[in-house]
């Protein structure tokens, strides 16, 4: 017998690669298309970027590129602007992100239910997410403006208030506006998503709760909550890091105004580059601004194993 | 016991209804503020007092955006590029997911996820010129290529991941069983996920295609002939340099959130009807 | 069943790269032929054209714009009078069109002729995209035709690097009924004039006055303030270079104050509205064609708000602006640039100065020419055109650092309590770094 053994594990041996190819190589062909373009497309930029954040890039002055190594990191972390936008683009992020789901979750759970005119509120609750940016921005600073806006006209008129307010002309109250009409763009596609979760989650399981005496909230809390837990985690991830990076959406608003109340690190970044022309300067802002996120998400993941342990 | 339980579900529909309609007009309030602008003559657009209604509604400004203007053409343009970058990149994405949904164990494989999480990390501002300079040396500046490749290399990441999300929650079970049988990959993922992702799929690929139809930056930067214009580079015309156009803006507008929404309509009955048709999970 | 599977993988691909293929190929025949980046292609397509040069030309114009028609109809006409060249024209708005100029430009791939306006040409020049046309402007026989100072805020180090082709001066706007029920028989000619005027408006339940606290329209009321106050943002200093003097020049620094105090004694007493801080150039310009605003500094650009508020707009009529010690207004000019790497320079420098000429201005722009051969009569043109003497624009620096600071400076005036003084030298500390970023801060010895 043992002989045998001996030359069958020799055979084996010699099988390995191949046996290899088959079991991994579909996977890397599956995958091939989607490294193909990132690689020409993303991966090739970003180091370019990354590179940059290392000189002094200033398209004003082309004869002063030099690499200056960690200087433009330095620069922009001691300037003492850099914290406050980081702070208010935390708050913007994740108050629109937070905002976006309960309104998401809510709306997808209401349009999830047996109710006549479902397609019809189904179109209507979509539409924001369609409405192209520029428009959106002009359309809402013109409803919201203190003067000839709709929104004032209509809350005084009503009585709720006495006076217009300057919503996004206030410091006060500029961040909160922002972050209205963020969600107000924002919340269908999370209707979207989490509505197509909800429609995979057998409505057997449901029912069994229901007899066996669930509430209306524990049924939501126990069962649907943490079958959207998958689905919820990547879009959650997603828009934190769309949100994060975004700049047209504020600048269209408030141009990061009142005097900087609204500004964040995005806003920063494009004003680095596109108006002072400081291209080394800006990139190393996006590279913070991608270890930041970077930070963020790996911070979660490890949350999310601990809890799965 | 039962009047109760029938009343409890009475009341709980009337909720649903306020609270629905109570979304409904925080989403639809600003865009019916665009419509009634767009049938208001100019000397009513803007005024100190402003109503929903107009008593003069018309409809030059559509008649001028339709027909006296290309925005014909820039519809067309748009729903080229927005319908290839949808079919390509949920071609990619979708086969991108199965494999980091059911393969993950490959080494190297979680590594390119998160690659593609990190890649979408990266601020569209500074990924202008770098993009310019690549269209250029491949001639492809002023082509639909251009829009169609970019658009699809930023949708991948996020279409995958959605997708792979949805797959994690299909069990394994299903695929096992027909492995057995015989199938193959390839045949697993067309006969058995697709049928039961089909929510999901319409889901991203609204995705994709809506962020394909909106995109503004690159589609000015790469286009610059008119007749390869898209849609939402082709509003900013009606922008000058200190006066806007509103009346004419707000209908092209209209023009713009109306197809989509319609379309989207039709498609969520068409995936409804065929669900309800024939599949109850399980 | 593994034949089938890979056939399928191939048609798979073959399917999607046979789509993108035919997108490549149903971009049209114009993409090659127009690209003027100097590929083998176009230059053969140029060669069998008979040496017909195309020019690229990205303009704020649009073809389905009613108020453009002449300006179409005059490409027209160059094509038919100059056979060698083709003028094809794209619409671009401005504001993209600033960016992608700087987009392409840096690639090597810029058009040949671009619209641009006269703050951009600065930092332009220093980003080595703008040949200098000093010598062929010297050469063409309607140069005088064009007055000095146009020609000056087109010039960068003393070289002209522009071609103006419309003007946009700001005048001071009023409504003239609001100002006769005041009890005005003619609009203010000083600040000091202004202000009385305000407090006699305000019983109307109108603001008496309306500028600009944000936007691009911001900086340019502010500049326009120092101005008139005998100061300005930065100064040009013997060695070439500029540097802001109010951290070492007492009187200078007297001179910003002015302005700022101008600022807030104009909130404080009501003779602007409350929320100013937040009004871009579009609240301000709908404000005032609404009439809820009496007067203003504005360009001629309102005349098109006659057609949305016919009403309100009835009475407008259009003055000098008032001044301090010293009147000057803001000049925006409008013009054509060609750049380095369009391979067609000689032939852009030829429609630009055709475009400028008198007969070609007629034409197209009647009313804002910068060509002083043709002058509309009426409020919108001659109105704005007595100002020209008094027009300045930036001085010769990088706006890009700057703007955001003088926006941050008219902010703090109407959002904080700090002084005047405070403020001005914060603003000169900016200023003064940005230009040392961009090392155009000189190391003069003040005067």
């Amino acid at each position: 017998m043992q002989p045998r053994l001996e030359e069958e594990s020799r055979l084996n041996l010699s099988y390995r690669p191949k046996k290899y190819i088959k079991k991994h190589g579909i996977a890397y062909l599956f995958m091939l298309p989607a490294i193909f373009f990132l690689i020409i497309l993303f991966v090739l930029p970003f180091i370019e970027v990354f590179k940059m954040s290392f000189y002094s890039v200033n398209l004003l002055n082309p004869e002063a590129e030099a690499f200056i190594f960690l200087d433009n990191f330095i620069s922009a972390l001691s300037d003492p602007t850099f914290y406050q936008y980081l702070y208010q683009g935390l708050i913007w992020t994740f108050g629109s992100v937070i905002g976006e789901y309960i309104v998401g979750i809510v709306t997808a759970i209401l349009l999830n239910q047996n109710i006549r005119g479902k397609t019809f509120f189904r179109a209507i609750i979509f539409i924001p997410w369609l409405v192209p940016i520029v428009v959106a921005a002009m359309t809402w600073r013109w409803i919201l403006n203190p003067d000839f806006g709709i929104f004032n006209v209509m809350l005084v008129k009503v009585g709720i208030l006495d006076e217009s307010i300057n919503w996004l002309g206030t410091a006060g109250t500029a961040m909160l506006a922002v972050i209205f009409v963020n969600v107000w763009r924002t919340f269908p596609f999370y209707t979207v998503t989490l509505l197509a979760g909800l429609q995979s989650i057998p409505k057997e399981i449901i029912e069994a709760a229901e007899i066996d005496g669930a509430g209306i909230w524990q049924r939501f809390w126990y069962i649907i909550l943490p079958s959207l837990k998958g689905v919820s985690a990547v879009i959650i991830i997603l828009h934190v890091i769309w949100t994060f990076n975004n700049f047209d959406f504020i600048w269209l608003l408030t141009e990061g105004g009142p005097l900087h109340a609204t500004e964040t690190l995005a806003i920063t970044t494009y004003l680095e580059a596109f108006e002072k022309y400081h291209f080394g300067q800006a990139s190393a802002l996006s590279s913070i601004m991608i270890l930041i996120l970077i930070g963020i998400i790996i911070t979660y993941f490890k949350v999310e194993k601990k809890q799965n342990n | 016991m039962f009047k109760s339980r029938k009343r409890q579900k009475l009341i709980l529909k009337i909720i649903t209804y306020i609270m629905l309609i109570f979304f409904s007009i925080y989403a639809i309030f600003p865009v019916l503020w665009m419509f009634s602008t767009s049938i208001k003559p100019d000397s009513e657009v803007r005024t100190e007092d402003p109503t929903f209604i107009t008593m003069n509604p018309t409809i030059e400004h559509y008649q001028s955006v339709l027909i006296e203007s290309e925005f014909g053409t820039y519809l067309k343009n748009s729903a080229y590029v927005s319908t290839m970058t949808t079919l390509i990149s949920m071609f990619i994405a979708l086969l991108a997911a199965y494999t980091l949904s059911r393969m993950s164990k490959s080494p190297g494989i979680r590594a390119i996820g998160f690659g593609m999480l990190i890649a979408q990390m990266t601020p569209v501002v500074m990924l202008i010129i770098p993009l310019y300079v690549f269209m250029m040396k491949a001639n492809l500046l002023d082509t639909y290529a251009s829009l169609i490749i970019t658009y699809t290399t930023f949708t991948i990441p996020v279409v995958t991941w959605m997708l792979k999300s949805f797959f994690d929650s299909i069990p394994i079970d299903m695929e096992e069983s027909a492995f057995i049988d015989g199938c193959t990959r390839f045949g697993v993922i067309f006969r058995i996920i697709l049928p039961i992702s089909l929510p999901a799929l319409v889901a991203t690929g609204l995705y994709a295609f809506v962020h394909a139809w909106s995109e503004f930056v690159l589609g000015y930067t790469f286009i610059s002939d008119d007749s390869l214009r898209t849609l939402t580079p082709g509003l900013a015309l009606l922008m000058g340099l200190w006066t806007v156009d509103w009346g004419r803006l707000m209908a092209a507008s209209v023009v713009i959130v109306v197809p989509v929404a319609i379309g989207f309509v039709y498609l969520q009955k068409l995936i409804i009807e065929g669900l309800t048709a024939g599949s109850t999970k399980g | 069943m593994k034949l089938k599977r890979r056939y399928s993988l191939l048609v798979g691909f073959f399917l999607t790269s046979s789509l993108l293929l035919s997108a490549c190929g149903s971009s049209g025949p114009s993409s090659s032929e127009t690209n003027e980046s100097g590929t083998n292609n176009t230059k053969e397509n140029s060669v069998e054209k008979q040496e017909k040069v195309v020019l690229d030309l990205w303009w704020s114009m649009s073809a389905n714009n009613e108020e453009h028609k002449n300006h179409y109809a005059a490409i027209e006409k160059f094509n038919q009078e100059h056979p060698n060249i083709e003028v094809k024209p794209q619409s671009i708005p401005l504001e993209q069109a600033k960016d992608k100029i700087i987009t392409s430009a840096n690639a090597g791939n810029p058009p040949d002729v671009a619209d641009v306006l006269n703050e951009w040409l600065v930092s332009y020049h220093r980003m080595g995209i703008l040949p200098d046309l000093t010598e062929d402007i010297n050469k063409w026989e309607e140069k005088e035709k064009i007055p000095q100072n146009i020609w000056d805020t087109l010039s960068v180090d003393g070289k002209i690097v522009a071609v103006p082709s419309e003007l946009g001066i700001r005048a001071f706007l009023y409504h003239e009924d609001m100002l006769k029920a005041a009890g005005a028989a003619e609009p203010p000619k000083t600040w000091d004039e202004l202000l009385e005027l305000s407090a006699k408006l305000k019983g109307q339940g109108v603001a008496p006055f309306g500028i600009s606290g944000q936007s691009a329209r911001a900086p340019q009321e502010l500049i326009v303030y120092f101005w008139q106050s005998g100061t300005d943002i930065a100064h040009q200093m013997p060695d070439g270079k500029y540097r802001n003097l109010w951290a070492e020049n007492p009187e200078e620094l007297q001179k910003a104050v002015e302005v700022y105090e101008l600022y807030k004694t104009m909130l404080k007493d009501g003779v602007i509205n409350k929320d100013s801080a937040s009004w871009g150039y579009r609240e301000l310009d709908t404000n005032f064609a609404q009439g809820r605003v009496a007067t203003t500094v504005n360009g001629p650009w309102i005349k098109n708000y006659e057609a949305e508020q016919p009403e309100s707009m009835k009475d407008v009529q259009i003055a000098a602006p008032p001044y301090n010690t010293v009147p000057a207004t803001f000049m925006e000019v409008g013009s054509f640039a060609t750049f380095e790497g369009s391979e067609h320079k000689k032939e852009a420098i030829t429609f630009m100065t055709w475009w400028l000429s008198e007969e070609t201005q007629k034409l197209v722009n009647p009313g804002r020419s910068p060509n002083t051969g043709v002058v509309q009569d009426g409020k919108w043109g001659e109105g704005f055109y007595k100002l020209l003497d008094q027009g300045r624009s930036f001085p010769g620096i990088s706006m890009g650092g700057i703007i955001q600071p003088m926006i941050d400076s008219i902010q703090k005036s109407l959002l904080t309590e700090e002084s005047p003084e405070e403020i001005a030298l914060w603003l000169g500390e900016q200023i003064n770094n940005s230009l040392k970023e961009n090392g155009e801060l000189s190391e003069s010895p003040a005067k």
